[in-house]
């Protein structure tokens, strides 16, 4: 601010004399501000004379005053600001290039009507939604306005109710956060735990974007079994989105992709695959693409993953609960769909959990579902029965004798195959069908069928289910597993919800643990272990999932002095691990880089072996192509 | 029908606020939504720091003149859509000078609470709280309304028929939480001026 002292002729006027009068003030002429402060100069005898009171009533005209301006310009207001022309298309009455034929909330197949703010009023009643879920930009945004886009819209509860979305129920606050947390977001991996919800939340963000305009073909891909599922959950969460299902016989499939339009287009990963060719060359362009249960995908080199990622798409999610199974190359595997090249393998755990956290979110019931009954865990530890000893010892002793007798030759093959035969003769004695589990089992499931309730048994083996199925007639168990046709599979699985004498379903990990909705079922059993738990707690949330009625009660068996027993030390390890990176304490002190997966060395430990042979470790017990039983 | 682009069609809602940002200053915002609350404009100002010599010499009148005619106002000549009517949060912004063909209505509490609602924050300090000002001899009596759950006050300079006013919010109570757009615009604000979140609410309090 800038203060000028001047000398200017003052204009004739009386000098003020009591001190509390204002001073003379006077301005130059065009300075624009409001107040100048004035300090009248006096010549000599003007001075004197003021002091003599019989010059008080003369006038005095000063020669010259002295100015001390203060300038006050007005205040320079900088803006910066942005026009919403969707907004404002809709002001002017145009029609958003969204509504296409047949393409309307209503249904039927008629074109409809922009809806008037009346017609909403007359539909939906009276009253804004209370709830304040905000869309936040993500990361990667980075331009002012469109991050201001995304701040400035309204709460997600009045943009769905703007946009006329009704639903059957309404939405968890958290499922509501997971919309939000899709909804703006290119690149997503929505990582809740089994039962939370993901499917619902992954239809509604896509509703959204559809009703925006912001998609008109998209692609869901999902495990065979749950394709029906899939139509169930669009049909009750976004029954107006025309939806192309796309299985069956090669000419059906090829005919489908080549006419395919707007809308929703639902497959399978083996289709994908084979139909792979015909997707690049016809498919063209998606909007977007969902991949359920996408640890389908978490080999790199799989032909899965590479047909999954050569699809062309702008927008990319990837829903699953088990984003890391086994090691840090799951992750990197769903991640080359999401965003290639975002992540490496060689990342520690603490970049990696920086460098995800924008385009992952993963909730656990215990954090969400305050209200959701609890898991009740029994570990059901059991000694062999005398015949089981017999026969586990000399299995033992043989197969061990062997690993040792093929010296450098020997694999993780071999070493499995041994695994397999010993967790088999826990289960049952084969020459004599003993069975301590299933005699631990039994009493518990008397309880279960006469208390009405229901149970499922799982197990990695059909000839187990087998075995089972036989042992427990008196109970009449269904059997769902991978031999099972597919359409008798959704019957079986009506029958054990409705069927009031039905009570006990035997399901494999493989068929039952993804996708299926059983929380009418109280009691888990899991007759044999998994290698690793994200699968269990996948085989368990069947049950333990929204809409359960009760605590889910979970008993798991272990053998002791056994295979199994030594497995399950390997799974409390494994389970560290993914907490460190997803959840839990990241600095736990169990955790170091080199317990990532399941080692050579940790599985040839397994029955004391040396490790000798300079092969590459493991990264997971599927390695050498085996595949999961059932 | 088609309109064009700047006539008010009647589903026009303004959102006028000033937040007050240690150490950088006053920083306005305005939001235009149309009658689903959806956002048809926004404009923000960069800080504005009166110096301490216009503390002084504006004195009581600084409110007025710069939160409501200098920010305020600006922000209001800055839009392209002219609103029926703009909802503030401060009774200083209702002075907008040469926008003042604007109707402007004071949000000033949420009978929810009791006290202010969600959105409202506390107001510059050295700026009378609105509903402590007295009424000034011969001004207009203030009028004062409810729409939904928040008490809305029309200022003293106030242009038309109080009942029209009412008559807008209650329609667009209807779709609309009325105090909430105001969060809109605090987020924005602090997005648009490298402000932090929740962590720096101290040093950042409306104006």
């Amino acid at each position: 601010m800038e203060v000028t002292s001047r000398q200017v002729f003052a204009p004739r006027k009386p000098l003020r004399q009591a001190s509390g009068d204002p001073p003379v003030s006077g301005w130059p002429a065009g300075s624009g501000g409001p107040v100048g402060v004035s300090r009248p100069r006096l010549t000599e005898v003007q001075i004197g004379s003021l002091g003599n009171p019989a010059f008080a009533s003369r006038r005095f005209v000063p020669q010259w005053v002295e100015f001390i301006s203060v300038p006050l310009e007005p205040v320079k207001i900088s803006t910066t600001g942005c026009v919403f022309s969707e907004g404002q298309v809709l002001l002017t009455g145009c029609r958003p290039s969204r509504w296409k034929p047949g393409w309307n909330a209503a249904g039927g197949g008629q074109q409809s009507q922009l809806p008037t703010l009346e017609a909403d009023l007359q539909e939906h009643g009276s009253g804004p939604p209370r709830g304040r879920t905000r869309v936040h930009p993500p990361g990667d945004i980075v331009k002012l306005e469109d991050r201001l886009r995304y701040l400035l819209e309204p709460p997600l509860e009045s943009m769905l109710t703007g946009e006329g979305l009704r639903f059957p129920h309404p939405p968890f606050p958290y499922q509501l956060d997971g919309v939000a947390f899709l909804y703006p977001r290119h690149e997503a991996v929505l990582a809740d735990e089994m039962g939370l919800g993901k499917t619902m939340q992954a239809i509604i963000a896509a509703r959204i974007l559809v009703h925006r305009g912001q998609v008109r073909r998209a692609l869901l891909v999902c495990p065979k079994p749950l394709m029906a599922n899939w139509q169930r959950e669009f049909a009750l969460w976004a029954n107006e989105l025309p939806l192309t299902v796309i299985e069956g016989h090669h000419k059906r499939r090829h005919f489908l992709w080549r006419q395919m339009g707007t809308g929703f287009t639902i497959t399978n990963y083996e289709t994908v695959v084979r139909d792979h060719a015909q997707l690049e060359s016809v498919a063209g362009h998606f909007d977007l693409v969902i991949l359920d249960e996408a640890q389908r995908i978490k080999n790199c080199a799989g032909a899965t993953n590479q047909a999954v990622c050569s699809l062309s798409r702008t927008r990319s999610w990837a829903l699953t609960g088990t984003p890391m199974e086994n090691s840090v190359d799951d992750l990197v595997g769903i991640f080359e769909f999401v965003t290639p090249g975002h992540l490496r393998v060689e990342m520690k755990p603490r970049t990696l959990r920086r460098v995800v956290a924008n385009h992952v979110l993963r909730r656990t019931k215990e954090r969400v579902l305050k209200d959701l009954p609890p898991k009740l865990y029994r570990d059901t530890n059991v000694q062999l029965t005398p015949e089981q000893d017999v026969t586990y010892q000399m299995a033992e002793q043989e197969g061990v004798f062997r690993l040792h007798e093929l010296k450098q030759a020997v694999t993780i093959q071999h070493v499995f195959e041994l695994v397999i035969r010993l967790k088999q003769i826990c289960n049952f004695d084969p020459p004599s069908g003993a069975s301590n589990k299933l005699q631990r089992m039994i009493p518990d499931l008397e309880e279960c069928v006469a208390s009405g309730r229901k149970a499922i048994i799982f197990s990695q083996w059909v000839e187990t289910l087998h075995e089972l199925q036989r042992r427990l007639d008196d109970f009449h168990p269904l059997a769902y597993h991978g031999r099972v046709p597919h359409r008798q599979r959704a019957r079986m699985l009506e029958q054990f919800r409705d069927d009031p004498n039905c009570h006990i379903l035997l399901i494999s990990y493989g068929a039952g643990g993804v996708g299926l909705n059983l929380q009418f079922a109280n009691y888990v059993f899991l007759f044999d272990r998994w290698w690793n738990p994200a699968v269990e707690d996948q085989a368990i949330n069947r049950a333990h999932r929204i809409g359960v009625v009760g605590p889910v009660t979970v008993t798991r068996f272990v053998t002791l002095n056994t295979i199994e027993e030594r497995i399950q030390q390997v799974l409390e390890k494994k389970r560290a691990l993914f907490d460190s990176i997803f959840g839990g304490d990241f600095f736990s002190s169990r955790f170091d880089s080199g317990s990532f997966g399941l080692s050579r060395s940790d599985i040839f430990s397994l029955f004391e072996l040396p490790d000798g042979s300079g092969k590459k470790e493991a990264s997971s017990l599927e390695v050498g192509g085996r595949k999961k039983p059932a | 029908m088609m309109t064009s682009p700047g006539q008010p069609t009647g589903h026009e809602y303004g959102y006028l606020t000033v937040l007050e940002h240690d150490p950088d200053g006053l920083l306005g915002g305005y939001l235009i939504i149309d009658g689903r609350g959806r956002p048809l404009e926004f404009h923000c100002t960069a800080p504005v720091q009166p110096s301490r010599a216009e503390q002084i010499l504006y004195g009581p009148t600084l409110g007025p003149c710069l939160v409501g005619e200098q920010i305020g106002g600006g922000l209001v000549a800055a839009a392209r859509l002219r609103p029926k009517v703009i909802l503030i949060d401060k009774l200083d912004l209702s002075f907008l000078g040469p926008q003042q063909e604007i109707e402007t209505v004071l949000l000033v509490a949420s009978t929810d609470t009791g006290s202010a609602g969600g959105a409202l924050e506390p107001r510059l300090r050295g700026v009378g709280d609105p509903t402590s000002l007295p009424q000034t001899a011969g001004a207009t009596a203030r009028h004062s309304f409810q729409v939904d759950r928040y008490r809305f006050e029309l200022p003293p300079n106030r242009l038309g028929d109080p009942s029209t006013v009412s008559l807008l919010l209650e329609s667009l109570s209807q779709r609309v939480d009325l105090a909430e757009p105001f969060e809109r615009i605090h987020l924005a604000i602090r997005e648009a001026g490298g402000i932090g979140g929740s962590d720096e609410q101290t040093s950042v309090c409306a104006a």
